[in-house]
């Protein structure tokens, strides 16, 4: 259930990784239509995430961070 | 018996010095390390001189006082710097030319006029290369080296001096990059003697807290001469190698380099290398999460794209396999409806032929066509007569011919 991970909480490295998965799934043969928006729609928005983060103001990141 | 001689302390002491003089009339070159070093107000530089002992760790086997007179000091410590790129303090050996002196009031002391850096340089080398030896030996020498930087190093633990200049020039550049950093200071002291201690110290405090930091950033530059003994020392070098973060280095060397930065992760030169580093870092990230973006919007328009093909195609397939049963079976209702019609015109044409040949039966039995061959039909009042009897003379009768009546009067009726 990891894909359902809580945004706030998921790693860069959990991020990156699971945007890379959702990739090489797009990019495979056996890619499932029903499916696609979401996985579509998940990955944008990890991506969002991501580069959010890394402009995010020192407390918000300390504040992601737990500190 | 005679009794022993006796003199006075003073005579001792000249005799002493008399001896020693005529003993070291010239200079000599001695190797010491600098155990202490003083520059009192009047400007001449004080020195304890130590011999230690190899084995046992700092125990001095032999100890002397030197000092250096004010008008040689400025030359002497100038050129020694220059050349070695070492501050004349503490803790280095060095190789001095004395002449040995003895004061009857003050006791030996060695009047130091020269100091060879080449000497210290090598001495300074020859410990390096003993320090690596023995990091290499423990089996600590990668270690910190095979550890995983972070994809994204956000968090810093600083270790530098927050007076130091480079430390400012660090943080001023880490802003320039516009991205979203955490940097805690752990204050250190960064030159002298001191630092070696301090240093630890300050990389114990962050091992404490190490779940809290992507790194740990190691930062010195902007003094005037370069100091870099204590980065060389074995237990800073194995504190480096051994921890369990990232070590990144910035110690603003140009020389040479330093232990620390061998063993350290990833060695750069200044404090702005280390910012620079860190900003570029966080643009690479940026630029892989952009790709991944557009990959991400290719990829979907593609499948989206190609699932669309496969639906036209198929839509394409269904209609023409339709319009292909349709025309087949249009054909067969053609060709069923030819045949009908055929078969209906043929048996038009048979019931056309019998009622021809009924017509002319019929045509061939009428009146006018038996008339034609003589027979007539007599009519009395309009009434065909079928009989001879009941008929008298007198009575008119009209004859009927195929072209035409004859009006006639029956003479008589026998």
């Amino acid at each position: 259930m990891s894909d359902k991970k809580n945004e706030k909480t998921v790693s860069y490295t959990e991020a990156m990784a699971e945007i890379e998965k959702i990739l090489a799934e797009l990019r495979g043969e056996n890619i499932d239509v029903d499916t696609l928006a979401a996985k579509v729609e998940r990955a944008a928005k990890l991506i969002d995430l991501c580069k959010k983060r890394l402009h995010d103001s020192e407390a918000e990141v300390k504040k992601l961070f737990g500190e | 018996m005679s009794e022993p001689m006796r003199i006075t302390l003073s005579q001792l002491q000249t005799s002493i010095k008399g001896l020693l003089e005529d003993c070291f009339s010239e200079p000599l070159w001695v190797s010491a390390e600098i155990a202490d070093l003083k520059i009192n107000s009047s400007g001449h530089c004080y020195l304890e001189l130590v011999e230690k002992d190899d084995n046992a760790d700092g125990i001095a086997r032999a100890q002397a006082r030197g000092v250096i007179w004010r008008s040689n000091y400025l030359r002497i410590a100038g050129r020694f710097e220059a050349e070695s790129g070492q501050k004349l303090q503490r803790g280095i050996v060095v190789l001095v030319r004395v002449t040995v002196n003895y004061h009857e009031l003050y006791g030996l002391s060695l009047q130091i006029t020269d100091i060879d850096p080449s000497y210290t340089l090598g001495d300074m080398e020859l410990r390096k290369q003993q320090t690596i030896a023995r990091l290499k030996s423990d089996g600590v020498w990668d270690m910190n080296r095979e550890l995983r930087m972070p994809a994204v190093v956000q968090r810093i633990a600083v270790i530098s001096s927050s007076t130091a200049a480079g430390f400012q020039d660090f943080c001023n550049e880490l802003r320039s990059g516009g991205y979203a950093f955490s940097t805690v200071l752990f204050d250190s002291v960064m030159q002298g003697p001191a630092s070696e201690d301090s240093v630890i110290e300050s990389l114990e405090r962050i091992a404490a807290l190490q779940e809290r930091f992507d790194a740990v950033a190691v930062l010195r530059g902007g003094g005037a001469v370069t100091d870099l003994n204590c980065f060389n020392s074995y237990r800073l070098a194995s504190h480096i190698a051994q921890f369990p973060l990232p070590v990144i280095t910035g110690i603003g060397h140009d020389k040479d380099v330093s232990v620390v930065d061998m063993v350290a992760h990833t060695p750069l030169k200044t404090p702005t290398a280390v910012a620079g580093w860190l900003n570029d870092r966080m643009a690479q990230i940026e630029g892989a999460l952009e790709y991944a973006a557009v990959q991400l919007h290719d990829l979907f328009t593609g499948i989206t794209r190609s699932h669309e093909l496969r639906l036209e195609r198929a839509a394409n397939t269904l209609r023409s396999s339709a319009e292909a049963v349709f025309s087949l079976q249009s054909q067969r209702v053609a060709a069923a409806f030819e045949k009908l019609r055929d078969n209906a015109e043929t048996a038009i044409e048979t019931e056309r032929n019998k009622l021809s040949a009924l017509g002319q039966i019929v045509e061939s039995r009428s009146p006018k066509q038996i008339m034609r061959l003589g027979f007539a039909v007599a009519r009395i009042d309009g009434q065909a007569v079928r009989s001879a009897k009941g008929l008298h003379g007198g009575q008119t009768m009209t004859i009927e011919l195929a072209d035409g009546v004859i009006h006639t009067e029956i003479k008589e009726n026998q």
